[in-house]
Formats: structure tokens, sequence, C-alpha cells
């Protein structure tokens, strides 16, 4: 069963009128969620996730003769707030402190009193320990790989201001810096070892893993801590279906916009680890709602990072096995070298190999294919790519600050990647559509903003508007004679008008919906087709 | 009835006609809707039992064994077949800083291999470690075909090596990749008759002559330094760097008096990566001189050999036998996807009896390719295909070449 605002659009036509719009469109947040009673906690085996998603493609496919438009987005084609996303950066831009700030309350574990190792990180490569502090607080510790110190735990924070920024929920990450003495053991704690037993854990457990992580000259651990999020965590998402024991999840995950374009963040950030075990589900009480919130987690496979050592070359350019690439190397005898084969990485150890001059973000791959990111569509490139240009040089260069990297090239290096390759991303998806964006009603007319011009994508051009009258319950258009430029015809109380727009030898078309409300005319949708067939 | 539902629907129409005409009210009505056809989470059973293995760590287990016992695989000559055998496995004594391994091993031909190791891998903030070392082998039919680097393929025969050696070994760690070792021990040594009965027994063909110490059995004292220069980025799997190693080792025969050597080891290993190492020319080149003075021999069985899966790849294990030996290996590694590596290979070698013939001249060659499965950069499993004008060999290892 399908729930998606397409059909329930079908839904209303047949049990209370056909209409395209309703009174509260566009809805920028969602309705409360239903209370969930009972959740079962699942768990996606990693293993099963990689062979499922190389072997298969799980999910509704959208094939270039079956067009499947995202679901899970208002009438403008944003994602409304909710569970698994609010709008911040890119709708209205949050100021340099917020963007900094990211998710954190802020709560850093307190450094009065010691750290209490009461577990051990059981998920992921990197080492870890699950610490308490002195004001009960409870955190993840994770720590950098001898060679490479500061790259994972840098990579986890400004990859929690990045993604939260960008929409996401994600937990509060911080850098800290401590003395071999501020952690102890609680005497109670057990662990499973890697000989899968089940014991006490001692302190040359300890030891053990603070010998084989990164410290700076003076001795002192650096680490980066998330809190524990609050709730009951049920397990990781899929990206494709729907959760079918939680009953506000209703649009199935290969089709939500926010996880279609995800794949546009996650090639900008180098985030080629994006799979479900990434992500986590919490089971979360708020306001008398007890509802699943979905949330990205782990950033420590970012930015050149694969947490433990330097990420590999071709991590990000193709998956850990598919037939085509695989089958021309080996029958090539390796002369064929792909193109990120011979991309070249500046020797900066805390920044592994990131670059962005082989970069084409329609290229990046992750891990193995992912049901959502290979359903993307145009609409859902434009859309995150935008939130992407939103982010200015400054913005950049201050969140990867965050990082708090002692060598100035890892800065400056990371800065300038990302600035480049939001460029591409920006040149790559504001092509596929017509980049308008930001409708308004100003002084009788329609205004708008176009992306590729205030990014200095394209040159100023010229607008050709068309104008029809709209019925809601029809759909039909009705071109309005004489009517032409952005200034709006006349619209009676409860009317419509539709205007479709092109732009310069743009081969794309947007069509932006009109109403009067009760005497005030506002935008009550937008459409963007991918080719124009203007008559 | 009809009552009823006129009174339900005057008390709920209101609400549904809300509902249906909003957005939001059309997303609660789905989220109802889904609300009253909850199941739990299908999970297939290829799922379920890949997340039992994984979260049980099932495979953790059987390596770790039950309360230190474990089955152990291999770790017998080239030649043995499949073996397997129990292991008591401790890595827990003295709060971690020892282990004990002790174990035994039999190939379904009866070659078999005795260990007891006693370890302390981590003295000296783990700069140094102290290993003793006691092993009993019974190799059942091991190939030889005769001295020298003219013996013939047609001239295979086996014979059965039995030693049992007690050996410590202390390794220092001065300095970053840097890798000194003094090692001593002693070695009792019995050769007979080869279990093999498809080939003839050695010492049924070859006399003492050819093959020193066929005849009679001796005991060795031995003692050795080592020196090994390791910078390769992962030895596992090394794709740049390079690992140098030189070894010296002296051999007096407490018995007989007749087989006291010495033996000097070099070993060179070079990586060369390009395309961001999704490339390498991978190049090794190994020699093994040995001394024997006044008159003395070294035995066959302590001679160096060469043919096999990790020198001479076209020819079969043991080929040639001599007093020297030197192997050149240069391969061509290339990366097709994510855990299996590919390899081009060109193998060159010879074994001579006297320091006149060490040169490059006659050498033996084979060639071929390979395949290598690896997780986390490591190789656990090696498919190699040599060719040589011997023939053509097969290798199936679970260990990497060099």
């Amino acid at each position: 069963m399908t729930f998606a605002l397409p059909l329930l659009i079908a839904v209303a036509a047949t049990s209370a009128g056909a209409q395209k719009f309703y009174d509260d469109d566009p809805l920028w947040r969602e309705p409360p969620p239903l209370r969930v009673e009972t959740l079962r906690s699942r768990k996606v085996s990693d293993y099963y996730d990689f062979f499922h998603h190389t072997l298969a493609t799980p999910g509704e496919k959208n094939t270039p003769g079956r067009r499947i438009p995202a679901r899970g987005v208002n009438t403008l084609g944003e994602v409304p707030d909710g569970a698994w996303y609010v709008n911040r950066h890119g709708r209205n831009r949050m100021a340099l402190a917020d963007l900094l700030r990211g998710p954190d309350q802020p709560l850093p574990p307190s450094v009065e009193g010691e750290w209490r190792i009461v577990g051990a990180k059981t998920q992921g490569v990197t080492p870890g320990f699950t610490i308490v502090d002195s004001r009960g607080s409870r955190y993840l510790l994770k720590f950098d790989p001898p060679f490479h110190s500061e790259m994972a735990t840098a990579a986890d924070v400004i990859g929690s201001r990045f993604f939260h920024a960008l929409g996401y929920h994600v937990p509060e990450y911080y850098i800290v810096r401590f003395p071999p003495d501020r952690l102890s053991l609680d005497p109670k704690t057990t662990f499973i070892d890697r000989f899968g037993k089940k014991r006490l854990m001692t302190s040359k457990d300890v030891s053990d893993v603070m010998h084989s992580v990164a410290r700076d000259e003076s001795g002192n651990f650096r680490g980066a801590v998330s809190l524990f999020l609050s709730g009951r965590p049920v397990g990781e998402r899929r990206f494709y279906g729907v959760r079918r024991d939680d009953p506000n999840d209703i649009v199935p995950h290969e089709h939500r916009r926010d996880l279609r374009g995800l794949f546009v963040f996650c090639a900008w950030l180098g985030h080629d680890d994006s799979r479900s075990i990434n992500s986590l589900d919490m089971l979360v009480d708020e306001e008398n709602l007890r509802y699943v919130r979905h949330y990205l987690i782990d950033f420590g496979s970012i930015l050149g990072s694969a947490s433990t050592k330097a990420n590999s070359a071709r991590s990000g350019n193709e998956h850990l096995f598919s037939w085509k690439p695989a089958l021309k190397e080996i029958f090539t005898l390796g002369i064929w070298a792909p193109a990120w084969a011979r991309a070249e990485f500046p020797d900066i150890p805390s920044v592994g190999r990131f670059e962005w001059e082989r970069f084409d973000p329609e290229k990046f791959k992750p891990e193995y294919p992912n049901p959502a990111f290979l359903n993307r569509l145009p609409e859902d490139n434009f859309w995150a790519a935008k939130q992407v240009m939103r982010f200015t040089d400054e913005e950049i260069a201050a969140i990867v600050r965050t990082g708090q990297y002692s060598d100035p090239r890892a800065v400056e290096w990371l800065t300038r990647c990302l600035i480049e390759r939001r460029n591409k991303i920006g040149r790559t998806y504001f092509n596929q559509i017509l980049p308008l964006d930001r409708f308004e009603v100003k002084d009788g007319a329609v205004v708008f903003e176009d992306l590729a011009l205030t990014h200095r994508l394209a040159p100023p051009r010229q607008y050709r508007f068309r104008w029809y009258g709209f019925d809601n319950q029809t759909e039909r258009k009705t071109p309005i004679a004489g009517a032409a430029g952005a200034r709006i015809p006349d619209l009676v109380p409860g009317g419509f008008v539709a205007a479709e727009i092109e732009a310069g030898q743009n081969p794309h078309r947007v069509t932006v919906y009109l109403r009067n409300q009760a005497g005030v005319v506002s935008v009550a949708g937008v459409e963007r087709s991918e080719s124009r067939t203007m008559p | 009835m009809r009552f009823l539902c006129t009174v339900f629907v005057l008390l709920f129409f209101p609400a549904l006609a809300s509902a249906q005409s909003s957005r939001a009210g059309q997303i609660t009505n789905a989220r109802r809707e889904k609300a009253g056809s909850l199941a739990d989470e299908p999970v297939n059973g290829v799922e379920r039992a890949l997340s039992y293995l994984q979260k049980e760590k099932v495979l953790e287990r059987i390596t770790a064994g039950i309360s230190g016992f474990r089955l152990n695989f291999g770790g017998l000559a080239t030649g043995s077949g499949f073996a397997l055998g129990p292991e008591y496995y401790r890595r827990d004594w003295a709060k971690g800083n020892v282990e004990f391994r002790g174990s035994a091993r039999s190939s379904f031909s009866a070659w078999q291999l005795y260990a007891l190791e006693l370890k302390a891998p981590k003295l000296a903030s783990n700069r140094v470690s102290l290993g003793l070392l006691a092993e009993h082998r019974i190799f059942a039919g091991l190939n030889y075909y005769g001295p020298g680097p003219d013996s013939s393929k047609t001239g295979r025969s086996n014979f059965r090596l039995e030693d049992t050696s007690y050996n410590a070994t202390l390794v220092w760690r001065p300095v970053g990749p840097l890798r000194l070792e003094g090692a001593g021990g002693y070695l009792e040594v019995n050769v007979g008759p080869g279990a093999d009965e498809r080939f003839v027994s050695a010492e049924r063909v070859y006399n003492a002559r050819q093959a020193a110490g066929i005849d009679r059995q001796t005991d060795f004292l031995r003692g050795g330094i080592m020196a090994q220069l390791d910078w390769r980025d992962n030895p596992a799997g090394p794709r740049r760097g390079g690992n140098y190693l030189v070894k010296l080792t002296g051999y007096s025969d407490r018995r007989l008096g007749l087989h006291d050597f010495r033996r000097v080891d070099f070993e060179l290993q070079q990586y060369i990566s390009f395309f961001n190492k999704r490339r390498v020319i991978a190049l090794r080149a190994r020699n093994t001189i040995t001394d024997a003075a006044g008159g003395k021999r070294v035995p066959f069985y302590l001679q160096p050999t060469i043919g096999g899966s990790d020198d001479l790849r076209g020819f079969r294990p043991f080929r040639f036998y001599d007093d020297n030996a030197m192997v050149l290996n240069a391969e061509y590694r290339w990366e097709s996807f994510t855990g299996l590596d590919m390899a081009l290979f060109v193998d060159a070698g010879k074994v001579t009896s006297g320091r006149g013939r060490w040169n490059l001249r006659d050498l033996e060659a084979s060639a071929g390719f390979g395949f290598r499965f690896n997780v986390n950069n490591g190789v656990f499993l090696r498919l190699d295909f040599g060719f040589s004008h011997e023939g053509f060999q097969a290798w199936v290892k679970f260990n990497n070449v060099f």
C-alpha cells in the first residue's frame, strides 16, 4: 500500500471532490504523528544489507518508462518538517553561530571528575567506549587511528553540523581532549570481546584500546563524543519500503525526497558509508506524543576518512562490488584505469583522501546501491542541490574549523574541496531543470529567484510567461488571452491561475500555481518539468 | 441500526469532512488507516541467520574456541593435504601478558605437527617479545628430486622427515620499522622412508654422497640473529614500501660432527604502487647461501629448496634442492573490485652447489596469474596458476605470497 500525497489527492477526489490544492497547501509541517504504543527494536544486518542491495534492487524502482515522482513533499516540492526532516538552512538562512553549534544543546561531557566507562562501542569499526560523566550524562566516545590523528573525530563533528543544517536529525557531537586518567572503568562493565565472549571489561582491555589510538604530543587523547540520543532505539531505517510497525511511516523510503536528495549531500561530503547501519530510529516521548524519529548517525567516514584509515581512492567512486567495472578491470588486466584512480590527493594525514578535481556528483557511488538514491529524479537533485548551494564560502570554512584541526592545511584543503564540490553540484543539477525558486507574490506580480543567476552559473536571461486559468477540481488549464509577463491576471477569490515560465535557452519549464484566498493572492504550488512542451 | 448509523454520521461527518479537505487531514487519515493493520517487521531466514552470526559473533567464537579449545587448520608443509586438529590457546595469562598455545594437527595422509608455545609478546612497552617453542613434526612424504639444478622431474622420490625442535626467540623493536631478533635452539632430526607409495622412497635412489644425511640421523644446536627493516604499509597485503631482511644462522652437528654449517638468508621486497595504490608492482629477491667448511656438508633436508606455491609457482613443491638458492619474483597486481586483486607474475630462480654458479644465468622460470581475495586489505585466500616447461600448477593458499 502506498501512502503518499499523490495517492491522497486521488482519495480526496473520490471522497470529497477532486482538487489539486487544499486550503492548507503548501504544508510546511506534517500533522502531529499518531501515538506509537509499542514498537519492537530491529537490527539490520549489514552483511545482509550488502548482499541484498548488491545482488538485487529492493523497493519500487523508478525506470525511464515508469517515472515515480518523490513523495512526502508539499505542493512546492519541499519536504515538510517532521520526524524525518526539519527545514533549516535551506529555507531560512541560519545564523553562523547556529550553524556552528549544530544540534548541540550544548552539553559536552563535564570535565569535573572522571568519565566512567560503562560499555564498549559495539557498532562500526572505530574503537571506543560508552562513558558516563559526573553529571550522569551518557556519551559514546570514539578515537582517531594512530596515523591519522584528528581525521575521524573531525569528520564526525563537521558532518553533524552539515547534516543538521541540511535538515536531518543528528546526534550532538563534541571534540574532547583529555588526559589518560580522566577515564575510569566501572567494575561492573561487561562487553563482548572480539572472540565473542561476554565478560567483565578489564583495565587491560581499556589500555589495549588506548594504545591503538592517536594521542597528542603532551600525551592527551583526543576523541569525539556523541551524546546518547533520548528515547529508545528501535533499529535502523531501510532505504526502501516502510516500517510496518510504525503507523506514521506511510511513504516508501525509496520515494522520500529527503532520502533521494540525501544522495547529493553524501556526494558533496564524501559520505560513501551512507547505509542503513549509519542511521537510527528512536522512539521518543515528546509533548504527550510517542513517535519514531529518524536520525542519521556516525559521520566518521566522510571527508576522506574511513574511520580507521584514510579512505580508498575507490570509495565514493565505485560500489564495493558491481559487475561491469569489475569485469572491465579483470579483462583489461588493469590496463584500463578509471578516472578516479588518477586523482591526486595531498598528503594531509588528518584529512585522508578527499579531492574535488575528479569529483563528478553524478558519478558518486555509496558502498552499495541504495534504492532511494537510484530513484532520484531531477527535481530531487534540485531540491538537494539548492541547499548545498546555500552554504557560502565563509560558512563552509567556519564549519570545517569546528573539526579543530591542528594542521592549517587540513582546514584549507577541506574548505577548498567543499567549495569546489558545491559548485560542481550546482552546475550539474541546476542544468537538469529550470532552477527557479522562492516564488512569491509581490505588488501584483509573481517574483522568484533564478538560482543559476544567484550563483553565477548562467548569464542574465529573459523569462517568458504563459498564463492560464486553472480549475482546481478538474485540473484543466485555460489560456488567458492578453496576459503576459510576471503580472498576475485578475484573480477572483477562491480562483486559481497558473503561469508556465521559461527562460532563455534553458530547455526546461516551471509552472507556478497562484490562488486567491480571501482576497490574498499567494503561491499554491510549483511544478518543475524536465522538458519544455509548451505549445 | 439505522438510527445508530445516522447518529454516527451526524457525530463524525464534520470531522471526516475536515480531514478529507485538508492536506494534513489526508496524511492523518492515511496514518490512521495504517495504524489499523500494523505488523511486525518481516525478517527472512537469510537475514535472521546473518544477524545471528554477527550478533552472537559465531565466527569469532569458533575461532576463539571454548575455554581455550578450538580447531586449527592447515599449517603443515605443502603436500600434506588438508590438515586440522585441536588447539588450546590462552591469551589471558599473567593479566594478558603471556600467551600459551598447545596444538596437535594431522592431515588425512598422516602428516602431523605438535607444538607447545609460551610467549610474552608485549614486554618493555611492546618493544620486546620473548617466545619459547617446542615442536614435533612428522612429514610423511616430502618430495625429493635429487640435488642440484639439473635434477630431473622424473627423479621424484619422497622421504619422511621427523624432527623435534626446542627454540627460544627474543625480539627487539628498537625504533620504527626496525626489528632485531636473536634465536637459539636444539633440533633433533630423523629421516626415513617416504610414505607416499606413488613414488619411490628417496633412500632407495639417492645415496649419502648425493643427499648428505640420508643415511644417518643427528641433532643440531642452532643459533642465529636477524635484522629486518619493514616499512610496508600493510604487511598482510602490502601496496607500498619495502621489507628487507638478513638472517644468519649457525648449525652445529652435535652427534656426528659431519654437518656443521652456516646459513645466510637475504630477502628484499619492494612494492611500487600507482593509480592511488590500485596497481602495484611487487618485487622480491630471496637468496639463501650455506657454507659448510672443512669438508662438512649441509644435510639435504636442511638445504634451501625452491619450487612451489611461494616461489617458483610453475614447478612442483620442493622441486630443487641444493646448498644455495635464489629466487626472483615480479608481480603486477591490480584491484578488480574491493575484495579481489588479480596478479600476473613471473618467477625465476635456481639452486647451486657452489659460489661459481652464483649468477643470473640458467634460471628456471615460470609465469602465471592469480586471484587474491582480501578482507580489510589483508589477503585471506590466494589462487595462483603457474606455468613452466615442466607443466602447470594450481595453488590454493590461505596466505599472501609476499
